[in-house]
């Protein structure tokens, strides 16, 4: 769509307005913000109804279309500062006043005509089968520069399928406790309204929840890329996962990884886990855990998924200890090592040895097929 | 006639009448929600004013408020209609005991046999004149699913019945929805709302509702304790505490008789503040209280 066709509201502003409107929503868009054609037609219908020139009311129009979650609105004041430049305006007296900026004459609606690129803002490839099968089977820790790409797609890919297959078999359904009121009339009225039989029905069971503690200590350096890129379409596809990354502390992700591009993502998680690459403590990072967020996110319905290579170099009682707490709080405990898919390992350092016994499932996660396998083991866990 | 603000200034001042303050942001995207027909999410911590923003809207607008409160399994039979069964089942037995024929029965899944639950109700007070609005209360707490259900009353202000077919508002009720944002809300929902996130008020805001909110309390300690506000905020607590625990504070304070703020005092009010075990040891341990007192004196 071009200028053309400006909505009616906006018709009677400075077309300038209109222009530097779009200009401004294609720079959120650049930036990962969630901009769409029908937000930016209703921001454009609702410029009729404040005064543009007042900054906080122009602030609030676009950021109450353009914005969906908290994580975003920092991203939103610094494009919104900048693009409307209210710090060093030149020329006006007037401290409020929008700055217009000159802009090519023919503009696209942000959403509109742009080819589609995948999470990780890069065009699509194809992948061949072939080298499809070769890259499943190849450890994360050996992938080259350009491999990395393509990978990614994969574990995108991955995720989402899982997060359909866990999905459809959540959905239970057969005899129940509570009397379907509904369905007996319904029923009944094949009889002439006699209530011969009632029909039950019963509650979907609970849910399972997830919380995913991946460890990105300098030891995982060559794993927590990917791992992060599983994390991310892992808490995409699937409801209800709760993600942290630890290495001497712990910080919780979760709100990052919403964001809608992972680029975007990776940039609020790099600015805000200062830990990254760090040493290893497990046990004071399980500790934090148990303390700050068990209440809220361990439970007998959840699912605790933690990966991590197992190299510990703080305390071992303690490890042992948080361990233990964990178990006793959540559904299930899943351990996922990188190292077990190297030939000769054995789980023999102090850290793992202390923690495996309260592990139900130990297994590896070193390349694409071992998180696949990873997959079915979640689903058959899952299932009611 | 619909009641309806002007103005953006209007609402800040019907909203100040009825003694909540708010910002021109907020102030912004009222207006806009009202002038637009678009419901109004809003998001923020606990505490920060959401439901309480709804309920004086409804109150300055003069419109009955439906409140419809989200939980863990609540369903579409609770919230948006029901049948009444017992009416359907009466009447079929009437209908059989006079002998009356197929063309006078009348139908039992007829508007007449239905159960308005909050979201209906809503659709339909408008229908027969009565101004309405709607607050969706906490919607993180429902299940995903039943996002689904709200879509069609977000969007288009109807809502079909498949037994009897589509019922839609004739004027359109102010929806306001709120969320502690203990998950994602999906993004269907957010689409066909305005967002807003209310931010813990800023010192001199914060210091105004007080003042307003409870009259009778000191100038100076009022403004010390927003102060003091604002640095715990700055700290790493499980649960920070929000304008409805200053609130309560305040009250608190002014119940006990205390014009100053000292280290015992804090101690023994920090109850008002702080809800978790975890924040209440870590004010004990690290002797919070006397050193906020001190920072108060200087």
């Amino acid at each position: 769509m071009t200028i053309g066709a400006t909505p009616p509201a906006a018709q009677d502003r400075s077309g300038d307005f209109v222009r530097n409107s779009l200009l401004f929503a294609r720079k959120l868009k650049e930036k990962g913000l969630p901009v769409t054609m029908g937000r930016t037609l209703d921001a454009l219908r609702g410029l009729g109804l404040i005064q543009i020139e007042n900054k906080e009311e122009a602030y609030s129009l676009f950021s109450t279309h353009y914005v969906s979650r908290p994580e975003e609105l920092a991203v939103f004041d610094a494009v919104f500062e900048d693009f409307w430049c209210f710090k060093n305006r030149r020329e006006a007296s007037d401290e409020n006043r929008l700055v217009q900026h000159e802009c090519p004459p023919f503009l696209t609606l942000p959403g509109e005509m742009e080819p589609s690129a995948d999470h990780t803002g890069n065009q699509r490839q194809k992948i061949s089968y072939s080298s499809r099968d070769i890259m499943c089977k190849k450890d994360f820790a050996a992938m080259i520069e350009g491999e990395s790409q393509d990978i990614a797609q994969l574990i995108m890919a991955l995720a989402q399928d899982l997060g359909m297959r866990l999905g459809r078999r959540w959905r239970a359904a057969g005899k129940g406790k509570q009397v379907d009121l509904r369905g007996s009339i319904r029923a009944s009225l094949r009889h002439g309204g006699d209530l011969l039989a009632l029909r039950k029905k019963r509650r979907q069971p609970k849910k399972t929840r997830f919380v995913v503690l991946c460890d990105v200590s300098g030891s995982m350096d060559s794993y927590s890329r990917f791992l992060l890129q599983f994390m991310y379409g892992f808490q995409r596809h699937i409801p209800r996962v709760e993600t942290f990354v630890f290495s001497t502390r712990l910080t919780r992700i979760t709100p990052l990884l919403r964001m809608r591009r992972i680029d975007a993502a990776y940039a609020l998680i790099a600015e805000s886990v200062s830990h990254w690459s760090g040493g290893t403590r497990i046990g004071s990072s399980l500790s934090e855990y148990n303390r700050r967020y068990g209440r809220r996110y361990s439970g007998p319905d959840t699912v605790f998924i933690l990966l991590s290579d197992g190299w510990d170099q703080g305390e071992i009682a303690l490890l042992e200890r948080e361990m233990k707490e964990l178990k006793r709080r959540v559904k299930r405990l899943m351990w996922l090592n990188p190292l077990l898919g190297m030939p000769d390992y054995q789980p023999i350092d102090r850290g793992m040895r202390a923690a495996l016994p309260y592990v139900e499932d130990f297994l590896d996660c070193h390349n694409l097929d071992q998180l696949e396998a990873f997959g079915r083991e979640l689903e058959r866990t899952c299932s009611p | 006639m619909k009641k309806l603000f002007q103005s953006i200034d209007a609402v800040s001042q019907a909203l100040k009448q009825q003694n909540y303050i708010c910002d021109r942001k907020l102030a912004t995207v009222i207006y806009l929600a009202l002038q637009m027909e678009k419901p109004l999410l809003l998001e923020g911590e606990a505490g920060v004013g959401k439901t309480e923003l709804a309920k004086v809207l409804s109150k300055a607008l003069d419109r009955r408020l439906i409140r419809l409160q989200c939980y863990e399994g609540l369903d579409a039979n609770t919230a948006v209609y029901e049948w009444n069964y017992t009416k359907q089942i009466l009447r079929i037995k009437l209908a059989e005991a006079h002998q009356q024929d197929l063309d006078n029965l009348k139908n039992i899944f007829d508007e007449e046999y239905l159960i308005h639950r909050p979201l209906l109700e809503a659709i339909r007070s408008e229908a027969h004149g009565r101004h309405v609005s709607l607050l969706i209360d906490e919607l993180d707490r429902a299940d995903e699913e039943f996002e689904a259900f709200l879509l069609e009353v977000l969007s288009d202000y109807q809502i079909t019945v498949p037994e009897i077919g589509t019922l839609k508002a004739r004027t359109k009720p102010l929806v306001v929805i709120t969320s502690n944002r203990t998950r994602e809300l999906h993004d269907a929902i957010k689409r066909r709302c305005l967002y807003h996130w209310i931010h813990y008020p800023s010192l001199e805001k914060e210091y105004e509702i007080v003042t307003t909110k409870v009259p009778q309390i000191e100038k100076e300690l009022a403004f010390k304790i927003c102060s003091l506000m604002q640095q715990v905020r700055q700290m790493d607590f499980y649960k920070r505490p929000g304008v409805a625990e200053t609130l309560d504070w305040v009250s608190a304070l002014l119940l006990l008789n205390r014009d100053h703020l000292d280290a015992e005092t804090l101690e023994e009010t920090m109850g008002c503040l702080f809800k978790y075990q975890e924040d209440v040891e870590r004010v004990e341990n690290e002797n919070l209280a006397s050193s906020w007192a001190e920072a108060l004196r200087s």
